[in-house]
């Protein structure tokens, strides 16, 4: 029979923990309606950007740009968007188990980390490693999205890579988050077209020069996108979580606590059985 | 969309950061800091896809004149819309004239020091910093 003063001092414990998760979950509630917030805002600009692209891309194929060259040769990049901290269910561990996968399939691939986790993780491999990137997610800033993209764009431009691909959790909603793999560069003009159809625009200044500074501005948002939505996704793969866990707090609570009882009211019944023999006895 | 151009037909007006929609309404005349200079634009105009410098945007909804400061972005014209997308776009009233000023400063102190980069920086940062201070002074005087 497990001592009174242990299962107290366990469900004291794991009082504690509850406290914390509890808390946790709704840090990260208040984050993520931010963050949410965030990505809601940025909707405007992401339509009319692609609707611009998608435009002048359909315009026929005379259009050339380094960032649109489809190429057969060279290495691959692979960005990886983790998260700074763990504590989030399977959100870190989906994004690295598929980056790990891609990296097993295709040799002569290069690594983007953007998160602590993911350094963290590839360091310990040693794979060639073109930056990381932490503590990028207290915050999203444009600022950072610029820096990253200034970086892939110009070394994409001097062809070191054949194309450039992403893998983040998307943001679905409060509940599920989405592992998603997109290919950043070469810029898929296919995919961006809407039925807006092509018009004939003047350009100004030359279709080329207009193209040179859409394209990487483009890629700039999209980074500063696949931030937020992995933003999104964190905060709220947390706050599952942490949900999770607090739920399993009060039921370890409720099973200790019933052992508890049973304990306490066994130590009673053994001091009554005592008490009453021992009457017994000096009355015999 | 577009608001059907009849005979007195207006412009459609959408500014867009890449953090807020700043602007969406209609109004009679448009003026954009083009890359091959300043232009307006009335109902009518052709489609036109221009990227914009680091300057003043004004608008003009009957009498009344609006003027932001934009950064970073270009614009798509057609079909009576016209559609600004920018880094940066500030209203005269949300300046901060004393942090423009002595960035002024700053980056006129950068210009005399540094190789291509760093000059080709601190040109922008003025550029910047000028314009913000001019369009701040548009809502002093009016």
């Amino acid at each position: 029979m497990p001592n009174l003063i242990d299962i107290r001092r366990r469900i004291r414990s794991v009082k504690n923990t509850q406290q914390i998760t509890k808390a946790m979950k709704m840090v990260a509630a208040a984050k993520l309606r931010r963050a949410q917030d965030q990505i809601l805002s940025t909707r405007p600009y992401a339509l009319e950007i692609r609707r611009v692209i998608g435009n002048v891309a359909s315009r026929g194929e005379d259009i050339q740009h380094p960032l649109l060259e489809v190429r057969e040769e060279g290495r691959d990049l692979l960005i990886v968007v983790s998260g700074d901290k763990g504590l989030a269910g399977s959100f870190n561990a989906n994004v690295l188990r598929r980056s790990s996968e891609r990296l097993g399939e295709s040799e002569g691939t290069d690594l983007l980390l953007l998160g602590k986790k993911g350094a963290d993780f590839f360091r310990r491999r040693e794979l060639p490693t073109r930056a990381s990137y932490s503590s990028l997610f207290s915050g999203v800033k444009y600022e950072d999205a610029k820096a990253i993209a200034k970086d892939i764009v110009e070394a994409f431009s001097r062809r070191e890579y054949r194309a450039v691909k992403v893998v983040y959790n998307q943001f679905k909603s409060m509940l599920t988050q989405e592992l998603t793999e997109e290919q950043l560069l070469p810029i898929q003009p296919t995919q961006e077209i809407d039925d807006g159809g092509a018009r004939a625009y003047q350009f100004e200044p030359a279709p080329s020069v207009v193209l040179g500074e859409l394209l990487p501005r483009y890629v700039t948002f999209q980074i500063y996108r696949i931030l937020l939505e992995s933003q999104a996704a964190e905060h709220a793969a947390r706050m599952g979580a942490m949900d999770a866990a607090t739920k399993n707090a009060s039921e370890m609570i409720e099973k200790l606590t019933l052992q508890y009882n049973r304990a306490r009211q066994a130590a009673i019944t053994t001091e009554l059985i005592e008490v009453v023999s021992g009457a017994n006895a000096l009355a015999g | 969309m577009s608001q059907e151009s009849g005979p007195k037909g207006r412009l459609h007006l959408v500014l867009a950061t890449h953090e807020r929609k700043v602007l969406d309404l209609a109004c009679d005349e448009v003026t954009l800091p083009g890359r091959l200079g300043e232009f307006g634009v009335l109902p009518g105009h052709m489609p036109l896809l221009s990227i914009l410098n680091v300057g003043e945007l004004r608008y003009r909804d009957g009498k009344k004149t609006e003027s932001f400061a934009v950064s970073g972005g270009f614009a798509e014209i057609a079909d009576d819309m016209v559609t600004v997308l920018a880094e940066s776009a500030h209203t005269p009233s949300q300046i901060d004239v004393p942090a423009a000023q002595s960035e002024s400063k700053e980056a006129l102190a950068e210009l005399s020091v540094g190789g291509l980069d760093e000059v080709k920086a601190a040109r922008s940062k003025l550029e910047a910093a000028a314009v913000r201070l001019q369009v701040a002074g548009r809502s002093s005087q009016g």
